[in-house]
This record gives structure tokens, C-alpha cells and sequence, in this order.
């Protein structure tokens, strides 16, 4: 228990300085540079009340005119009672805001991962079961391809195809909800908007196998050159038996640490995916929120997303032992 | 060395990639001789050719087939009735015209193709003193078009046009002829003539055949006179052009598609070399100096990875670049710079693990208990060791910077009025979603770039990597 502990501290530590750069990234920074991040926001031409007086109402209203300390103490604050205030460009409570599309972009990133990590675990044993083989080769060289291919570029093209020359997929979530102009519901409204979803899920999915088959298929190479499975080997046990039975039950440890990291990570990452196909997740929410130094959004989100990330992480320490028993807590 | 070196070319993936690296290379040290163009997205540099012209090879293709190329031609073969020409040299000649008279010197076009985007006649002409009137007339069978027509300066009522009475140049372009200018075009309905630089190539050129320039020399006076002119120039913009057509502003992709290879090329190795710079010291003084050192580098570092990437980026570019602090430096080296800082710390703990192997290796420990420093063994012993990979890494986190270079720059954030591949992608998909028009010359060479050069640096790091590693890192 002592390890997990230790392990419990580390990354609450970690949490705490990601915290502290965040709030050094977003107030201090700008301090320094002297920008005003609500000038951003008053028009250069408005009619009525002059410009200074709406800068200063508005500092008011978020906050911006006190000292530096007490903004760290509010903020420190706002992420511990999840109240993390009204977004500059949306207008909105941050939270809702998040909570809205948190769903969207699940519903993109949890199907995606789990038919990637069946595809990467399949090919993965398949390159390994004919390691240095043509289909290996062939096999590894798609899985490393889809590394570099960038995600913006194939959605495009595969947008074009299929939904506007071929007509399979609807093209933007209105067309796909509604039905002449009238929203969809109940069973409809599910099948549409998950044959709209079909196409960015298969791209991630396509795009996001690779690094796990690698994992899985060098793991297993290196496992079948280890001691253990020469000694199976010399027994005369069925190749087959040693490859399922011993060789890919411990490579796929590593993988399923991976999906941990890749849950963690995807949902601000599929940014480009939501881009191309116009969904309104948190990847576009993010990136709008940089794009117009939204502070509040901004640190709100930094902190979810770093939040979320040492949970799936720490969950993952817990669940380690349960997938490889080798692995005890003393 | 030269076992090394015979180690590397024996592997087929080496090879392949040399040569992908090589190509690219050349390609983007040779771009000025490559390509005129030294940034397409000038509006001096745009509109070489129509909008959305398909590579000149495509019109091979059914679909292409007919599409006019860019031509430019001098008209040497004439006949002329009623006067007299004669060739003055190779380029100029002289039309004596009857008192009275009318001389038609009549200049016939081949024209194998549908219509162009715009065609243009140029002349020089060295008028008499004496009044005239010079009729510009284009026909095809029995349709005449009636373009252009010019008088002395002084005597000009539209849409005639006035040329002073010493030798100058005499341009017709479709795109400027207008209901002013042009007796044809005002015969057209207002619509037409507001449009008339995209109606006019259609209706005159509408289909391959024949045409014939008619430049008719009219003397209204009692006394012969006489022009000298030079042989016109036809020229015509086309909608298929050069190696890789235009994009939705007519400018060459090819040019564009090069100088953006030379640009990735450039930030890719630049940035890459900053973070195996950051990586090597982090890395080597963590892994080697090990204990507390050891484990604040290493936390440091974990930090590091948990912050998300892109949207990190596009914070620290708004705040930069709002705050006007960086107006000395140009957006391309504050996004190198925020990459190079933001992508080092994968390279870190693949250089850390690499440097505690090594540090417990009997050659370190022996120059240990042979009493040398610190920073000694790690000049004279880890170094030299980490070289394999640190130019297997170097070439692994090129395609990292690219891709994320390209991110930026598809989302609209990153250098916007220079081309790079990333740039090539946002504008042609977002050309493609609002003109629901595809142009694959334009969307494929970037895309096709980025992972073709990707997969280039990856095997080349991975061949690296085997053969330079003294320790077989790999497998054992």
C-alpha cells in the first residue's frame, strides 16, 4: 500500500504544479506583457459608453482589477468547487459549457478507442505470429504510415467522397438530425446521429491503431526471443499455444497502458477531426477558447483535462494489478 | 565507418529513405531555380493561369480534355487585302494604305481547344500624323467580334480609343476590354458587360478551329499614309497549367508546394535540432547525475507531458503575438521556438534511459576509479556513445514539428502569408467545402509531402538507430 500511496502524492504534487503553471500561463503572463484580456473582447467602435469605462466594468465583472494574490486565491477557489465562472466569448458558465460537450466528444473517443485497440491487438498478432515475414512487413509499414498521416488532410478527402460526391454519410450534424427541417427523436434521432458519427469514429480509429499494434507487435518479438518461451519452445509446445497462451498475454500489458494514456489525452486531442466534420466538442471548445484568450475557459479546461488525465492515470495504477498479477502493491 | 556505412546501404529501408530525403532535399534547395515564384500568395504572383487549373498533363485525362494551356505566340503568317505590307525585319513591318482606302491585314489563329480564361493581343504601332482609324476585329466563319478600335489621341470618341502619335503599345486583353472601350462588348446586355472579361473568351474562342485577327488600317484622307507596326502577340491564360495546376487565386501550386517543402524542411531540422539540444542536456545530466537531480528532471519532464500539446501552443502564440513583445521576431521563429519547447520531453526520457545503461557500463565505471570528472566522462564517454541516437532522434522529431507546424497552420494560426504545406491544406479544403469544388492537385501534394517525408526521417532514424548504436539497443 505504501507504493500506491507514494504513487497517490506524486501525482497530486503533479496536479498542483500543472495548477500553478496554468494560473501563471493565463494572469501572470499577460500581466507581464501588459495585455488586457478583456480589451480583446470591447469592439474598437462602440457607440454609447467610451471604451475605458467598458474595459473597466468588464474587469469588474470577471475579476480582473484585483491583485494578482487574491485572483490566485479565487482561482485556487474556483477549481476546488468546480464553480469555475462565465466564459468570455461564450458567455456562459464555463461548466455547462464543458458538461455540453463532454458528451459529444465521448461519444466520438470511447467507440473510437475500443475498435482501435481490437484492431491494433488483432494486427498486432498477426505481424507478430509472422514476424520478418512479407505480411509483417507490409502490416507494420500501414500501422507506422498512420502516424504521419495528418488527420486534417485524410478527413478532408474523406469527407468529400463519401459524404458530398458519394452521399453515403450526412455532412454536418443538422442535415443528420433532421428530417425536412424537423428535429428527429427517440430511436431516429440515435441511428442518425451515429451514422453521422460512423466516418470521424472510423478515422480515428484508422488513425490512432498504430502506435498500439507497434507496441504490441515489438513487445511480442521481444518476448519470443526471451527465456521463457525458449524453454516452452524446447518442451515442444505448439507455437500457436506459446504465442496466445504466454507471448501476447504479456504483451498486451503494455497496450492496455497505452489505451489509459490515449483515453487521457484524445479528448482535447481530436481537434482537427471535430474541425473537418463541425462537431461541437471539447478539442474545438479548446482551441476557440486559446484562439480568443478566454481566461476563465481556459484555465478551466487546462485543469479538467489535467484532472482527468492523473484520474484515468491513477485508476490505471489500481487496476494494473488485477490485468498482471506479477505486479503486487507491498 | 566503412563497415557502418556498408551495414546502413545493405538495408532496403535505409535506401529507400536516403532517397526520399535526397529528393526533398534537392527539391527545396533548389526551389529559386525550380520556380519564379517567390511566394505565391503575393497578388503580384497570383492569377498565372485560371483559378482552379488542372495540371497540364491531367488534360490527357477525358474529363480535362480540350482545357486550353497557357500560350504565347507571335502571329508571323498573314495575308492582306487591299494595300501594300512590307516586312521591315523578322519582327516589324510596314502598311501602306491607299488614300481612301481600307487595307485588312488579316492574321489567322489555330485554336485546338475549349475556351481559355482570357487571351490578349499586343502590338507596337508607330502611327502617321495624318488621321486614321485602326479596326480591330477577331472572326470565326461568319461571327465577327469587333474588339478594339483606335484613332490619333486627339480625335478619340469611345469606344475608340486614342494612341499618341509616337510608337507605342497597343494591349488587348479580355479582361480589360470593356463597353468603353470595346464595340463588341457594348453591344452585349449590361449583365454581360459587367462580366464581360468572363464572357468575352467564351464567345469569341467557343470552340477549336480556326480564328483570324483582322487589323483594318482605315485612311479617311486624300494622301496615302503609312504604319509601322510589329507582328501582334497573341498570349492566352488557360485552365491547364505548368506541373501541378493553380489553386483557387490562379497561383502555381507547384511553386507553392516546393517553397512550402523548403520552409517544413527548414523548421522541421531547425526545431529538431533545439529539442535534441534540450533533450541531450535534461537527459544526460538527469540520467547520469541520477538522485534528486534525477528526480525533479524527470518530474519536470512528466509535467511537461501531462499539458496539452496544441491548444498550450495556440495559448502562448495569442498571448505573444497580441502583447506585440515579439514584434522583432517573425511568427515563424516564435512557432519554431514554441514547438522546440513544448516537444522535447518524449526525446528527454529516451535520452535519460539511455544515459543510466550507459552510466553503469564498465568503461565509465573504470574512468571513474580512474579518478575522472564528471563533466569529463560524460564529454569523453557518454557523448560519443549517445550519438547513434541522438541522429536517430533528430530524425525521428522531424515529423512531429511538421505535423504540428501543418496543425497550426490548417486551423488558420500559424503563418498565414507565406505558403507551407499546412497552409496549401486549410485554404484548398476550406476552398473545397464552400465551392463544393475538389481540387486533388491542390489537396493531395501537400498532404502526400508531409507523409512521405515523415515516413523518409522515420526509417532513416530507424536504420540509424540499428546500425550506430553501439550496444545493439534494440532486442537485447
Amino acid at each position: 500500500m505504501n507504493y500506491l500511496v507514494k504513487r497517490i502524492i506524486e501525482r497530486v504534487v503533479l496536479l498542483f504544479a500543472v495548477i500553478n503553471f496554468n494560473f501563471f500561463l493565463f494572469q501572470i503572463l499577460p500581466a507581464i506583457y501588459n495585455i488586457n484580456p478583456v480589451q480583446l473582447y470591447v469592439p474598437p467602435t462602440y457607440r454609447g459608453l467610451s471604451r475605458s469605462v467598458l474595459v473597466q466594468g468588464l474587469e469588474a465583472r470577471f475579476g480582473l482589477n484585483q491583485p494578482l494574490d487574491i485572483r490566485y486565491i479565487k482561482y485556487i477557489e474556483a477549481l476546488l468547487t468546480f464553480h469555475f465562472g462565465i466564459s468570455f466569448h461564450y458567455q456562459s458558465p464555463v461548466f455547462d459549457l464543458i458538461a455540453q460537450r463532454f458528451p459529444v466528444t465521448a461519444l466520438l473517443v470511447i467507440p473510437s478507442l475500443i475498435l482501435s485497440t481490437l484492431l491494433a491487438i488483432g494486427l498486432g498478432i498477426y505481424s507478430a505470429a509472422r514476424n520478418g515475414k512479407l505480411g509483417d512487413s507490409v502490416n507494420s509499414f500501414f500501422a507506422i504510415l498512420t502516424y504521419f498521416i495528418p488527420a486534417f488532410w485524410l478527413a478532408a478527402i474523406v469527407v468529400y467522397y463519401f459524404s458530398f460526391q458519394l452521399g453515403w454519410f450526412p455532412s454536418s450534424v443538422a442535415e443528420a438530425i433532421t428530417h425536412n427541417g424537423v428535429a428527429l427523436t427517440g430511436v431516429d434521432y440515435w441511428l442518425n446521429l451515429m451514422k453521422f458519427l460512423t466516418l470521424p469514429i472510423l478515422l480515428i480509429t484508422v488513425l490512432s491503431y498504430g502506435v498500439r499494434m507497434i507496441l504490441l507487435r515489438n513487445q511480442s518479438v521481444d518476448l519470443n526471443n526471451s527465456n521463457f518461451v525458449v524453454n516452452l519452445k524446447a518442451r515442444g509446445i505448439n507455437e500457436r499455444r506459446i504465442l496466445y497462451r504466454h507471448v501476447v498475454r504479456n504483451a498486451v500489458l503494455p497496450v492496455f497502458t497505452r489505451v489509459g494514456i490515449d483515453l487521457a489525452f484524445l479528448f482535447a486531442g481530436v481537434v482537427f477531426i471535430e474541425d473537418i466534420f463541425n462537431i461541437p466538442g471539447l478539442g474545438r471548445l479548446l482551441v476557440t477558447a486559446s484562439e480568443t484568450l478566454d481566461i476563465p475557459l481556459l484555465s478551466a479546461d487546462f485543469y479538467i483535462i489535467s484532472l482527468f488525465a492523473i484520474v484515468i492515470l491513477l485508476i490505471m495504477d489500481l487496476l494494473y494489478p488485477l490485468i498482471d498479477p506479477r505486479v503486487r502493491y507491498e | 565507418m566503412n563497415k557502418t556505412l556498408r551495414d546502413l546501404l545493405e538495408r532496403k529501408s535505409f535506401i529507400a529513405s536516403l532517397v526520399i530525403l535526397v529528393f526533398f532535399a534537392v527539391i527545396a534547395v533548389a526551389a529559386p531555380i525550380l520556380t519564379p515564384y517567390s511566394n505565391p500568395y503575393l497578388p503580384s504572383q497570383a492569377r498565372v493561369a485560371a483559378p482552379y487549373a488542372v495540371p497540364g498533363w491531367a488534360t490527357i485525362f477525358p474529363q480535362y480534355r480540350g482545357l486550353a494551356p497557357n500560350q504565347n505566340f507571335v502571329l508571323s503568317i498573314y495575308n492582306v487585302s487591299g494595300g501594300e505590307v512590307k516586312e521591315l525585319n523578322s519582327s516589324w513591318m510596314q502598311v501602306s494604305v491607299p488614300a481612301s482606302g481600307t487595307t485588312n491585314v488579316t492574321f489567322p489563329i489555330k485554336w485546338g481547344y475549349k475556351p481559355p480564361y482570357s487571351f490578349a493581343f499586343s502590338f507596337n504601332i508607330s502611327p502617321p500624323k495624318e488621321y486614321y482609324v485602326l479596326n480591330v476585329v477577331l472572326w470565326h466563319g461568319n461571327k465577327s467580334f469587333w474588339l478594339y478600335s483606335i484613332t490619333p489621341q486627339d480625335y478619340a470618341i469611345p469606344p475608340q480609343v486614342g494612341v499618341p502619335n509616337k510608337p507605342s503599345t497597343v494591349y488587348i486583353s479580355s479582361i480589360l476590354l470593356s463597353a468603353s472601350n470595346s464595340p463588341y462588348v457594348s453591344t452585349l446586355s449590361p449583365t454581360q458587360q459587367a462580366l464581360s472579361g468572363v464572357y468575352l473568351p467564351t464567345y469569341t474562342f467557343s470552340a477549336p478551329g480556326v480564328y483570324n485577327l483582322t487589323l483594318s488600317f482605315n485612311n479617311e484622307g486624300n494622301t496615302p499614309i503609312s504604319f509601322a507596326i510589329s507582328k501582334p502577340t497573341f498570349s492566352d491564360k488557360g485552365y491547364g497549367y505548368g506541373r501541378l495546376g493553380t489553386d483557387n487565386n490562379g497561383a502555381s501550386v507547384f511553386a507553392e508546394f516546393i517553397l512550402g517543402a523548403r520552409f517544413d524542411l527548414f523548421i522541421g531540422v531547425v526545431a529538431s535540432a533545439m529539442i535534441i539540444a534540450i533533450g541531450l542536456i535534461l537527459g544526460m545530466l538527469a540520467g547520469y547525475i541520477g538522485g534528486k537531480l534525477d528526480l525533479s528532471l524527470n518530474g519536470f519532464t512528466d509535467f511537461f507531458l501531462l499539458l496539452p500539446g496544441l491548444p498550450l501552443l495556440i495559448t502562448l502564440e495569442t498571448i505573444l503575438v497580441v502583447s506585440g513583445a515579439i514584434t522583432k521576431i517573425s511568427l515563424a521563429t516564435v512557432i519554431v521556438i514554441l514547438i522546440a519547447l513544448l516537444s522535447w520531453p518524449g526525446t528527454m526520457k529516451i535520452i535519460r534511459s539511455q544515459t543510466l545503461s550507459l552510466r553503469t557500463r564498465t568503461f565509465v565505471e573504470s574512468s571513474k576509479a580512474l579518478g575522472a570528472g564528471n563533466f569529463r566522462i560524460m564529454m569523453r564517454h557518454i557523448l560519443p556513445n549517445l550519438a547513434g541516437i541522438l541522429f536517430a532522434q533528430l530524425a525521428y522529431d522531424v515529423p512531429g514539428v511538421i505535423l504540428a507546424e501543418s496543425g497550426l497552420d490548417f486551423l488558420g494560426l500559424g503563418i498565414r502569408s507565406f505558403p507551407t504545406w499546412g497552409n496549401m491544406l486549410g485554404f484548398a479544403t476550406n476552398a473545397a467545402s464552400s465551392a463544393n469544388s475538389f481540387a486533388w492537385w491542390w489537396v493531395l501534394p501537400p498532404g502526400l509531402g508531409i507523409v512521405i517525408l515523415s515516413l523518409g526521417f522515420f526509417y532513416f532514424g530507424t536504420a540509424l538507430l540499428d546500425v550506430l548504436s553501439p550496444y545493439r539497443l534494440r532486442g537485447e
